[in-house]
């Protein structure tokens, strides 16, 4: 049982961004996102682009907040409301037994006043409904001097690697920014057309021992629909220092067909124990018609690259379905085979997705 | 002193025949035209495509000229719902269905395309730029290289909507810079 319980953990997610759009030529995340980093509260532009290009069917009417039965234009002028409700059945079998669970995910609201030269934004809401967290719970004040700059502090998840919503991805749970991701946060962020770059300066929340950290990324995007981005992670804590340098890449390579990769050495030290780590992940996805996409799945993590029974493989074959604005499905069956352990070591998990945002 | 008189005509007309007949025109082919805008706030990249240009240079004293027209309908940006906005709303290609440049001076130091070899970089050039009903001059950098039997041209130029009398694109808070840059490509058979 305790593998199932270590996936439902870390499958808990509150960001909410869709980098694969770069294959229609969105190079940052601020076209659709209050957030420079993507994410969160939705813009008009994004709301409008979730019917255009995301959704099987759906009007620009019908992506406006309650699918627009308020006066879109109107209320979008002094404030960007949202809010989401998430829940997953998941399930896991191996050759000696079969589990699965229903899980109430998430379930907040959100709000965002922006103007040409700031922005206010908050997320209160509740990621497991059976207990009471803070997790889900973001907010930020933000301060553009430039259309290119923006400087913003707060509570919420720091910039690294590529802010995808599957947190259960090794690249997200393994270092640390899956579940608890969200952080008291000082970020400033040059948004270019071809660079993006942000330096911050996050800590750690509600724990005994908070890691303290300096996160660099930058990113560079080419030929319309390609991007690349190096990161670096400096972290430290009472209880250990941490060094992680990452690489991501998006790749549209057609508007039906895009590939999204990361891959990251993490160097963790604990008191005179320096362990080694590193993670991979890579999605492979087809547009079969608009709003569906077929997904190619594959993860890889290795704990301590000086200990083989450390690693765990994952793959399978996925899909996310858009059938209309305010709507998503998504799932994935994967086989994952964990060397450590000694029994179910090698396993297939299988999880649905039912996503609803306001 | 007739005489005289008479040498001067044919010399003139002599001189004119000579460089009439190093004058060559020929039609564009296999023309392409990208335009990049910046939409804001977000530093959204609008990256629009089509086929075309259409229509004749030729060479006369060294120096390239002619007129390239564009149906504006033919372009697209990737995304339905923009291309729309774009070409009924901004546009309005129903009104004013043709782009034409009018390319005065391309300076390429030959008499005729097929005397031209090698490569020509970072060259100016103005020409005259009709949009939208407007006609406005404009100037901009060309590159000519000679491949084979066939002359390739590319030029650069930038002009703004506003002086177009375009009205600055603008949906669900981004809005389009004024200042929009294009790129044409084409070739001209040398012979």
């Amino acid at each position: 049982m305790r593998p199932l319980v270590f996936f439902l953990m870390t499958y808990a997610c509150q960001a909410w961004a869709f980098p694969e759009l770069i294959r229609f030529q969105y190079n940052n995340c601020t076209a659709c996102h209050v957030a420079p980093s993507g994410g969160g509260t939705l813009t008009s532009y994004g709301r409008s682009l979730s019917s255009e290009v995301l959704s099987t069917w759906g009007s620009e009417k019908e992506a406006g907040f309650l699918h627009g039965i308020l006066d879109r234009e109107a209320l979008e002028k002094w404030i960007l409301p949202g809010g989401d409700i998430r829940a997953v059945q998941v399930h896991r079998e191996d050759e000696n037994s079969k589990s699965g669970r229903f899980i109430k995910m998430q379930a907040d609201v959100s709000a965002a006043v922006v103007d040409d030269r700031w922005a206010v934004a908050a997320t209160v809401g509740d990621l497991d409904v059976d207990t009471w967290n803070s997790y889900s719970t973001s907010y930020y004040g933000m301060l553009k001097p430039y259309d290119e700059l923006s400087i913003r502090a707060g509570r919420f998840t720091p910039q690294y690697g590529l802010y995808i919503r599957d947190h259960i991805a090794f690249i997200r749970s393994f270092l640390g920014f899956g579940l608890d991701a969200n952080r008291d946060v000082e970020e400033v962020q040059w948004t270019g057309l071809v660079w993006t770059t942000s330096l911050s300066y996050s800590k750690q929340f509600n724990i005994v021992y908070p890691e303290s950290a300096y996160s660099f990324q930058s990113q560079y995007f080419f030929a319309d629909s390609y991007k690349i981005a190096l990161n670096y992670w400096k972290g430290r804590s009472e209880l250990m220092e941490r060094d992680v340098l990452g690489f991501w890449s998006l790749f549209g390579f057609t508007q039906k067909v895009f590939w999204l990769n990361e891959v990251d050495w993490q160097n963790k030290k604990v008191g005179d124990l320096i362990t080694r780590s590193f993670v991979t992940y890579q999605k492979l996805g087809y547009t079969l018609v608009k709003g569906l996409d077929l997904l190619l799945l594959g993860e890889f993590q290795k704990g301590d690259l000086s200990d083989a029974s450390t690693e765990i493989n994952r793959y399978g074959l996925g899909f996310q379905f858009y059938p209309r604005p305010h709507f998503e499905l998504s799932g994935a069956w994967t086989k994952q085979k964990t060397l450590a352990l000694t029994t179910g070591r090698e396993a297939d998990y299988a999880w649905l997705l039912l996503h609803y945002y306001l | 002193m007739k005489t005289v008189q008479s040498f001067a005509v044919i010399a003139l007309l002599t001189l004119g025949l000579r460089s009439f007949a190093q004058d060559q025109e020929a039609s564009v082919q296999n023309g392409h035209v990208e335009f990049t805008a910046v939409g804001k706030p977000a530093m959204l990249k609008i990256h629009g495509k089509s086929l075309g240009p259409t229509g004749k240079i030729s060479v006369s004293k060294g120096r390239i000229s002619g007129v390239l027209k564009l149906e504006l309908k033919g372009i697209a940006t990737g995304i339905d719902l923009r291309d729309e906005h774009m070409k009924k709303k901004y546009l309005q290609v129903d009104l004013f269905p043709v782009a034409e440049l009018l390319i005065k001076d391309m300076d390429v130091n030959v008499g005729k395309f097929s005397d031209f070899s090698g490569t020509l970089k970072d060259q100016n050039f103005t020409g005259d730029l009709t949009l939208h009903g407007v006609r406005k001059s404009i100037h901009g950098v060309y590159e000519v290289q000679s491949e084979g039997s066939l002359l390739k041209i590319h030029a650069t130029y930038q002009f703004k909507l506003s002086d177009f009398n375009i009205e600055i694109p603008s949906y669900a808070g981004i809005k389009v810079a004024d200042s929009v840059t294009v790129e044409t490509s084409f070739e001209v058979p040398k012979k």
